[in-house]
């Protein structure tokens, strides 16, 4: 008998049916990947294993957990259920924790309300549990709070959570998509290394999770089960359309970058600066950045979370202003703060924002929100002028006429970023800057937005400042990449340079970290240790020198790495590391 | 609009409207139909018990007025008083709230302390010392109620702002540099409209209480005028030898305060709905 199976589980909301008669089953100690786009149901299918669907789920089909049957069992079954027999790992571990308690202490009730431990014990049990997850100096951070952690800390925590009563199958719902790449890779390698025997049933969009870490796996699309087997067998010969299309948009390293030309330079900063106030202190976001965007070329910021990227985008825009350094387009030099830049100067450069929908005004409509723009700057324009203008664009980007009345909120997200685009481009800009414009957008949506950007590209000759986390992304749409660590530019080039041949050991760390949909070859691997330092206090010399596992005493904390050309390469590919030449000879040998 | 349809499919708002529309019907047609009118006293009806004859449907008070047309002139003041000093808390707290919202820095700061100046003068006095210097009058109360009502409002909306403006949308239009005066109108204030019609359900019984007290502390209408507030303490009074003197009056302002209240929790579930961007 399988340890859970499945049978025609079918959820409705009213009319609406999100899971549509899903079978499957999962046994012992095995681990299953669930993959579908966002509303697939796949979500609503773990819901419903553990319980937890809202009161106005219509719940039909059988979920048996070694043989009893938990849909329709009382409360008190499914309570004994959850945490003891299954756990789970929600996808935003701040909003998974509770924010007033310290983690121990969440740690401890949740194995006092099991009747599992109390009192001194529960506590040592805790601790354990802590340390069992690796997080650093685990009876201290017992009585931390979780906006204490960082991300990838916060989600350990709620997998130590999550194991505390030993349950036989464990469900991760999406449970690195809020967390950086690096992190991402070290939290995957947690699961594999604490869950032994356990089953594990693991929800994701990626298929290079699935590829790295799941035996078998299930795709899922609209509420249905369209696929299921191994894992190698699907990706080498899938037998749905749906599996292809999904394999086909999945991001890799692999295929050619876009081939970088010898454009003018259209836009640069230089020893641009950024600082915020922060605990009474100025946190220096962006440190000395220097970059160049050529006409009609793509260039991308990468980097983590705090890497500065997005403030480096800000002010080059105006929208937070730059404490040094300056903004140059097409030889001005722009003002820093946006209220004193000529309208003629802020039509030049537009922004894409990450959260397609809230970047649209909500009591606007489609047709108002592209045309605004032209109010301001094209005031010989009449209101059919106007119009015409916007619904010509719109109609570029793909939006059907029938949408031109629509709200924001009656739109998916990848409308809403067309209509975004669409209301950037509206004014023909010379620079367009995407800061994460497509993180939010699935894989299927997210490669026709980047193919939107390109045609733009190609036809108009736009120049895109790309702000992105997701190298696969980055590597297949930008001509030129700047890897940001801790605020500073830290490698650049062209992306063929950068990604083939990656100098500086932080650049490495990013690209191992990249899962790939190749069961043969997954990638995902976590080479990094640590932290990201806080950015109030950043470590002398090289920043990156406390997770660098080259770094060299009395060396790299002696000043801060210049950025220079990499030995022996002639095409711009520069990197600020002192041991640049010495790593790459070692790695040849 | 979606949101409008789904708020007139809640049943309880449904009623609630309908019961204030026939109740505002009533107050403003009512007194026209009866063959009474409200000042004319008749000492051999004191205290009258209600009665189809004479059309005296509520009975009398201790002067011998026609209750029912009093009752019904009394709402129509108390709907009125309730309806301008909401309008005045709207106009002036929803303007000032979004301005010193938006502008924020010292210029914000500064509007609020103003506002904070206005909270710490204790209200009765305010009231008293308006009373005394220009001397009772209807115009007034609506000065007076107003004046207290837009202060709530405009925290409410600064808070609010200080919200949206930090949003994407509102960067988007400040980089294609859409004037501060448009952005306020029709970025910002749009957006303010869920949480200013909630807050504006419940700030009409507020001015309807505060109506209320003020007459009920002398310090509101004059004789022979009356309001909802004013009908009450006189049935308090009485409320021995006539109860319905009490009754109807305090009747029709128990359902016009529940029926606003419950007006505004229906409105604010579904502003609620439009915040998180549920469409189920």
């Amino acid at each position: 008998m399988s340890l859970l199976g499945v049978g025609d589980l079918t959820i409705r909301y009213g009319d609406d049916v999100a899971v549509d008669g899903l079978s499957f089953s999962i046994e012992t100690g095995e681990a299953v990947g669930l993959v579908g786009e966002s509303g697939a149901g796949k979500s609503q299918a773990a819901l419903a294993l553990l319980g937890l669907l809202p009161t106005s789920a219509d719940v039909t089909g059988s979920i048996r957990l070694d043989g009893a049957e938990l849909v329709g069992a009382p409360e008190a079954t499914l309570r004994s259920v959850r945490g003891r027999r299954i756990g789970i790992v929600f996808q935003d571990p701040s909003l998974a924790l509770n924010p007033y308690l310290s983690v121990g202490r969440q740690l401890v009730l949740i194995l006092e309300s099991h009747g599992l431990a109390d009192g001194p014990a529960a506590r040592e049990r805790a601790v354990d549990a802590l340390a069992r997850v690796g997080l650093p100096d685990p009876a201290r951070n017992f009585s931390s709070y979780p906006h204490e952690l960082s991300g990838g800390m916060r989600q350990r925590v709620t997998i130590a959570a999550a194991l505390l009563g030993e349950p036989e199958l464990l469900v991760a719902d999406e449970p690195t998509t809020a967390l950086d790449v690096t992190v991402q890779a070290e939290i995957l390698a947690l699961l594999d290394t604490v869950r032994d025997d356990m089953a594990l049933l693991l929800i994701t969009h990626d298929l290079g999770i699935v590829a790295g870490h799941c035996e078998r796996m299930l795709v899922m699309d609209s509420g249905c089960l369209v696929e299921s087997g191994p894992t190698s067998g699907l990706f080498r010969a899938p037998a749905s359309a749906r599996t292809r299309t999904m394999l086909d948009a999945a991001p890799t390293l692999d295929g050619d970058a876009p081939s970088a030309g010898e454009g003018e330079i259209l836009l640069s900063t230089d020893g641009l600066g950024v600082s915020y106030r922060a605990e009474r202190r100025r946190l220096a976001a962006v440190r000395e950045a220097s970059i160049s965007l050529r006409a009609g070329e793509t260039l991308a910021i990468v980097g983590e979370s705090g890497s500065g990227k997005t403030s480096l985008a800000r002010a080059v825009l105006g929208l937070v202003p730059a404490s040094a350094g300056k903004v140059v387009l097409a030889g001005t030099t722009l003002e820093a703060d946006l209220g004193r830049r000529k309208l003629g100067i802020r039509r030049e450069l537009s922004l894409v924002f990450q959260d397609p929908v809230g970047s649209l005004s909500p009591a606007m409509t489609v047709r108002e929100i592209v045309a605004e723009p032209l109010l301001i700057h094209e005031r010989a324009l009449d209101r059919a002028g106007r119009a015409a203008k916007a619904e010509a664009l719109l109609d570029r980007v793909g939006i059907d006429a029938s949408l031109f009345a629509r709200f924001p909120h009656e739109l998916s997200g990848g409308q809403a970023q067309r209509v975004a685009i669409a209301r950037a481009l509206v004014l023909e800009p010379s620079v367009l800057v995407c800061d994460e414009a497509v993180a939010s957008l699935d894989g299927g949506v997210r490669r026709r937005i980047l193919d939107l950007l390109e045609s733009f590209q190609a036809s108009t000759g736009l120049s895109i400042l790309f702000i992105a986390h997701d190298l696969a992304v980055v590597r297949s749409i930008a001509h030129r990449v700047a890897v940001m660590y801790l605020g500073r530019v830290v490698e650049q080039g062209r992306t063929a340079d950068v990604f083939g041949r990656p100098a500086h050991p932080y650049t490495r760390a990013l690209l191992d970290a990249v899962p790939l949909p190749d069961p043969l070859a997954p990638g995902g691997v976590a080479t990094l240790s640590g932290e990201v330092p806080s950015p109030l206090d950043p470590p002398a010399g090289c920043a990156f020198r406390p997770r660098c596992a080259w770094a060299e005493p009395g060396v790299c904390e002696a000043a801060v790495p210049a950025l220079e050309p990499v030995a022996g390469e002639a095409t711009g590919h520069r990197v600020a590391c002192v041991r640049a030449g010495d790593i790459a000879a070692e790695l040849l040998r | 609009m979606r949101a409008a349809s789904r708020f007139a499919a809640t049943r309880l708002v449904r009623i609630s409207a309908a019961t204030l529309a026939v109740i505002a019907f009533l107050a403003i047609v009512g007194p026209f139909l009866s063959p009474n009118d409200a000042t004319t006293t008749a000492f051999d009806n004191k205290l009258a018990p209600p009665s189809l004859e004479g059309a005296h449907f509520f009975g009398a008070d201790e002067l011998g007025r026609d209750l029912f047309v009093r009752t019904l002139t009394g709402t129509r003041t108390t709907l009125l008083v309730a309806t301008v000093a909401s309008l005045v808390s709207l106009v002036i707290g929803v303007s000032y709230g979004a301005i010193a919202g938006y502008l924020g820095g010292r210029v914000g700061a500064l509007m609020m302390r103003f506002v904070d100046t206005l909270y710490a003068m204790p209200f009765i006095f305010f009231v008293i010392l308006l009373m005394v210097a220009f001397g009772r009058s209807f115009f007034l109360i609506f000065v007076a109620i107003g004046a207290v009502n837009w202060l709530d409002m405009a925290r409410i909306v600064r808070g609010q702002t200080l919200s949206i403006k930090e949003r994407d949308f509102v960067a988007a239009a400040r980089l294609t540099g859409v004037p501060t005066w448009r952005i306020i109108v029709r970025h910002i204030t749009p957006n303010l409209m869920g949480i200013v019609l909630v807050y504006l359900t419940l700030t009409i019984p507020q001015a309807i209480l505060v109506e209320s007290f003020l007459s009920f502390l002398g310090l509101g209408l004059r004789e022979p005028r009356a309001s909802l507030g004013m009908l009450v303490n006189n049935g308090v009074l009485v409320l021995e030898q006539a109860p319905w003197v009490l009754l109807f009056p305090s009747a029709f302002l128990f359902v016009i305060l529940l029926a606003f209240n419950f007006l505004g929790d229906g409105l604010r579930d579904v502003v609620d709905i439009r915040a998180t961007g549920t469409r189920r």
